[in-house]
């Protein structure tokens, strides 16, 4: 197997699958950790990203469709394109129609009772035609919290031009009943002082 | 290029003095912490009885006088509105005094730009962890030059933890060093781990460690609240130093004395082939030195200072700042 990526906690290797192009996303061991903690969260982490990732298929979500998965790895099938982030520092790329899919998949995701818990760019998977996948479920969870989903929102604010953050929760708003709860949430979150308009606009006024 | 730095943010009055980087002398006097952590205005009266003593003990560790000063430079925040005022007053009392520019600095700033100093890093990932802020930043060009919070806590920072929690366990004195020590030897109990891609939570591990003094040893409680807070911290650091590809750690501020956090970050950074960087003590605990480097370097670069930005901000944001240098 080839390792094609190094993330803050798992490597990504590539592999084939019964003819499928798969990726298996292994969660290393973190030496530097008080082992019990770690083991524990390894694992758990594991889990229930599988179970995510089978939730949010079954929502009908865009996201790698899970093949199997063992006490630290997930083996998944595998997603040809650009990060969002990457995509979003190219100047010249119109990139309206994948904004736009990260509010109907974060809509889908929230209607199926799954906060993403890492939201950002870095985790959005756009291919040629600007559709958009979403990846990363390490954070995941099934939750009824309106803070969580929430959270979702604020994190992709902070990493989105203001235009950008506008048509975002635009089509996220059209695309879930309960959205204006949502978005009230998230500004009783940044009522809280501390975290007031720290997006990427901030800083220029 | 004489630089007078005076820190009053919280419970220590420093006074450091700076020429052309080198550090001439750093004084502090601090208030003494008890169990009752700290009552505002009792700090402020602290400061204003300390501060003749330290400024002139920290010209005579310079061994320069008064009149070699040739610019302020004073904490405008973040920090305790009282403490803050009372080295504002100071700052413009000497700067009017001698005719010479003053500089309001961001405290989170100064000590990240202190460690960068003494670290010689071109570009680090920046861990600032005290009693108030727990923030990782990194500088970023646009759209102009300042220091981008990648990640920060949700609720309160992770010392104010350490020492809330310190003060529920009885020890004296109330703070991080002493939940360090009463943990030494500890067992792990599974405790609540909150990280949010690069933001964290402390409040909810902070009840339930506390609900857990009741029941369980004290000892791995102490420990097991400081692993799950130190590896909640290090797991998202690691993250922002992943999205970044930066190859520069450096960790600062008063947690960042802590042994273990540094142990922990070490690890983590070597596993990536990165670099790390802890300062020494002398400046992760607050202090003058690190308020006078970062005035000198607004000086140098030629930072316009209005009269009406000299004030005092308790909410003074890091990322609010144009890095000028």
């Amino acid at each position: 197997m080839k390792k094609i990526a190094e993330g803050a906690e798992a490597d990504i290797f590539k592999l084939r699958f019964m003819g499928l192009d798969a990726i298996l996303k292994y969660r290393r061991t973190k030496p530097y950790l008080e082992k019990s903690l770690y083991e524990n969260i390894r694992n758990s982490r594991t889990k229930n990203e599988a179970k995510m990732l089978y939730l949010a298929v079954s929502g009908g979500a865009s996201v790698p469709k899970p093949i199997f998965v063992s006490r630290y790895a997930i083996c998944m099938e595998a997603i040809t394109g650009t990060r969002l982030d990457m995509i979003l520092a190219m100047q010249h790329v119109d990139s309206i129609k994948a904004i736009h899919g990260i509010g109907v998949e974060l809509a889908i995701l929230h209607s199926s009772m799954i906060a993403h818990g890492d939201y950002t760019p870095a985790n959005i998977i756009v291919d040629k035609n600007m559709k958009v996948y979403v990846i990363d479920f390490g954070l995941s969870e099934y939750t009824f919290s309106l803070e969580d989903k929430a959270i979702d929102l604020l994190l992709m604010k902070r990493s989105l031009i203001e235009k950008d953050y506008r048509a975002f929760i635009e089509s996220y708003r059209r695309h879930l009943k309960d959205a204006n709860k949502v978005i009230a949430k998230l500004e009783e979150i940044e009522q809280r002082g501390r975290y007031q308009n720290r997006s990427l606009d901030h800083a220029s006024h | 290029m004489v630089t007078l730095g005076i820190e009053s943010s919280a419970h220590t009055f420093g006074v450091g003095i700076v020429d052309n980087g080198k550090f001439l002398s750093n004084k502090k006097d601090m208030y003494a912490i008890s169990d009752k952590g700290m009552i505002p205005r009792k700090v402020a009266d602290h400061h204003s009885d300390a501060s003749y003593a330290v400024i002139e003990g920290s010209l005579t560790d310079a061994g320069i006088s008064l009149h070699d000063v040739d610019s302020i430079g004073y904490t405008k925040g973040p920090g305790i509105g009282p403490c803050l005022r009372v080295g504002e007053l100071a700052a413009k009392t000497l700067a009017s005094k001698l005719h010479v520019p003053i500089y309001p600095v961001n405290h989170a700033i100064a000590h990240i730009e202190v460690t960068k100093h003494l670290s010689k890093f071109k570009d680090p990932l920046a861990l600032y962890v005290s009693g108030g802020n727990s923030q990782i930043l990194g500088i970023v060009a646009s759209p102009f030059k300042h220091y981008a919070v990648y990640g920060e806590t949700f609720d309160i920072g992770v010392g104010n933890m350490l020492d809330n929690f310190a003060r529920a366990a009885n020890l004296n004195p109330a703070w991080g060093s002493s939940v360090s020590k009463l943990a030494e030897g500890g067992k792990y109990i599974s405790m609540p781990y909150n990280v949010k891609g690069m933001d964290f939570t402390f409040t909810g591990l902070l009840t339930n460690a506390v609900k857990m003094l009741d029941k369980a040893n004290h000892k791995d409680v102490a420990f097991s609240l400081q692993e799950t807070a130190f590896s909640m911290l290090s797991e998202a650091t690691e993250r922002a130093l992943m999205l970044t590809s930066k190859k520069e750690l450096t960790v600062c501020g008063g947690v960042a004395q802590s042994a273990r956090l540094a142990d922990m970050l070490k690890g983590m950074v070597h596993m990536h082939k990165a670099k790390f960087y802890v300062a020494p003590n002398e400046y992760n605990a607050d202090n003058g030195a690190m308020i006078a480097l970062v005035a000198e370097k607004m000086h140098m670069s030629g930072a316009k200072i209005n009269d009406k930005d000299c004030n005092v901000q308790q909410r003074y944001r890091a990322d609010s700042v144009c890095i000028t240098w």
